[in-house]
């Protein structure tokens, strides 16, 4: 068996599950995570860069953001409401609060798609893959002080993004 | 102008961040991509034989059905196709991915009196039958890239080799392939355009549409199973009706094992990875010259092709050939086609011979722009090739 074959492999027996809800919290959708799954590992499976990695599962975690978020900015579809099989575990809402929340994820996911690489790479990391200033900056080679900087400017950001598409919802 | 909080903000980051995919979701597609990693390199039996010589044996009309059952793998799969624009939608091509066995129609072209390829889908295998071919079932097998065709009357059983056909996937992951082809155009489209009757019944349309290619899903608005797919692409317009998923089926009526009784006859080739420009003028020649009587064909779609046989045959009788000869004709005609189904050049490949005679000069049949290349190759009714920058190309 190829090195990088097997690299890939203990990396979907180690980090599968974890690059697959990643996958599927940037998505909202099903079918299009269970796609986007395979074309990481066709890409991470085709890629030198990956053969060099110190951290290849930081690397997966990138190539998997920036192929999620990829997808979300080339999506024309204004509105989408996430898969019922997406549910917060134990959270049951009526349908009217599944569309309202639906809306807003999606919103707050394509704001953070249009993000710069660096600042979705954190947001991502820090709000959404819940992981600490110190672990961010491991897996990009920056300060933590840095992140938080971008980290803080992306949220600014980012509630300009969604304020503005707020207000044009409530004007309509 | 209420500017939204950062807490809330932080909030809904917080929600996104404890959503979960189910169980079941994440087990098949961990599942899908370690088959994918582990696809092993696919060894076939030295004995394997090859798709010509099936016509040493059997009815030159079943050249045709022959070709396009091998050829029309592809097209056909691709009809099968999901998006995840909207839930809706994703509902309604649910059943489609999710389905063991399959049985539908397939009709390709718009015109009246086209044959009708009957499918029955289990796994990566497809046991196909075609209305203007009587008495043949063809099983093929993706996995194995090999089509065992059976003849009843004759009682005979050829097997065909696909090989070459290289990018022949099973027909889960074909389907998967050609959503993340539609998903990747920037174009790319959902469109829900409401109730639709067809016969009297109300049907919930979806169209889906990137660049050139149109799909179009009528499906019970109760039940969200499809009940027909239409896909349009500039050169090719199939229709799939009849669609019944998750059926019981026969396994046996799959089998690649020869039935009792048949005797297998030996096969011949097309060598599917050769696809050159030489190869697709003659058969052009052949067309004009032999089927045609001295005309260029009105199309060379995929439609037409499949209706081919019995003009192919009295063609071959006009030109009262010795059944070698024939045989050798419709090899050579079969090897041209790999260039136009399998296309590896630029774009998309133009035919223009409707009222072309043979041996014109002066008129363009047939151009396209090979890969990497600044000029184009038209071919023209005496079947010579000139190198044509793109300003000078017919119009």
């Amino acid at each position: 068996m190829q090195d990088r074959q097997k690299r890939i492999l203990e990396l979907l027996d180690n980090s599968g599950v974890r690059l697959h809800a990643l996958l599927a919290r940037l998505t909202l959708c099903e079918h299009t995570t269970g796609d986007l799954m395979q074309e990481l590992f066709i890409k991470l499976g085709s890629s030198s860069a990956f053969d060099k990695a110190r951290d290849p599962l930081a690397y997966a975690c990138r190539t998997a953001i920036n192929l999620a978020l990829d997808w979300r900015r080339r999506r024309k579809i204004a509105f989408q409401q996430w898969d019922e099989n997406f549910l917060p575990v134990g959270d049951h809402p009526s349908a009217l609060d599944h569309a309202i929340r639906s809306e807003e994820f999606q919103q707050t996911l394509d704001a953070i798609a249009k993000l710069s690489e660096l600042a979705r790479s954190v947001i991502v990391m820090r709000y959404i893959e819940q992981q600490s200033y110190d672990e961010i900056a491991r897996h990009l080679g920056k300060k933590p002080q840095h992140l938080r900087s971008v980290s803080a400017k992306a949220l600014a950001q980012m509630r300009k993004l969604l304020t503005k598409e707020k207000n044009l919802v409530s004007n309509e | 102008m209420s500017e939204l909080n950062e807490k809330e903000l932080l909030n809904r980051l917080e929600a996104i961040s404890q959503l979960a995919p189910a169980p079941s979701a994440v087990a098949r597609d961990l599942q899908r991509v370690r088959q994918t990693i582990n696809q092993p390199t696919r060894t076939r039996p030295v004995r394997e034989q090859n798709i010509w010589r099936i016509i040493m044996k059997t009815k030159l009309t079943k050249i045709a059905a022959v070709l396009i059952i091998a050829a029309g793998i592809v097209a056909v799969s691709s009809l099968f196709i999901k998006t995840s624009s909207t839930i809706a939608f994703a509902d309604v091509v649910k059943p489609i991915l999710n389905a063991r066995t399959a049985i539908l129609d397939i009709h390709i072209g718009s015109g009246k009196n086209q044959p009708v390829i009957h499918d029955e889908i289990m796994g990566s295998r497809i046991r196909r039958t075609v209305s203007n071919v009587q008495g043949t079932d063809t099983i093929i097998d993706l996995e194995q890239m090999k089509i065992l065709a059976l003849t009843h009357a004759e009682k005979t059983a050829v097997y065909v080799n696909l090989d070459g056909l290289g990018n022949l996937q099973n027909y889960l992951e074909l389907l998967r392939d050609t959503v993340a082809r539609m998903q990747d155009k920037a174009e790319y489209q959902v469109e829900n355009r409401g109730l639709q009757q067809i016969e009297g019944k109300d049907y919930i349309v979806f169209v889906a549409e990137s660049e050139k290619e149109t799909i179009t899903i009528w499906a019970d608005p109760k039940t969200a199973l499809p009940v027909r797919i239409e896909q349009k692409t500039p050169n090719m317009q199939i229709a799939c009706d009849n669609l019944q998923f998750d059926i019981p089926l026969d396994e046996s009526l799959f089998s690649m094992e020869v039935p009792d009784g048949y005797v297998i006859q030996a096969a011949g080739g097309i060598d599917f990875k050769k696809s050159s420009e030489s190869d697709f003028i003659e058969t052009l020649r052949i067309w004009a010259q032999i089927i045609e009587d001295g005309q260029f064909p009105d199309s060379i779609n995929l439609e037409d092709i499949v209706k081919i046989g019995p003009k192919f045959d009295q063609g071959l009788k006009r030109a009262n050939l010795t059944k070698q000869q024939e045989t050798e004709i419709a090899l050579r005609w079969g090897q041209g086609l790999v260039f136009i189904r399998f296309f590896k050049g630029q774009g998309k490949w133009h035919y223009a011979g409707k009222g072309v005679t043979l041996g014109d000069s002066q008129t363009p049949i047939f151009w396209y722009q090979p890969k990497d290349s600044p000029t184009w190759r038209v071919i023209y009714g005496d079947l010579r090739v000139e190198d044509v920058a793109p300003e000078n190309l017919p119009q």
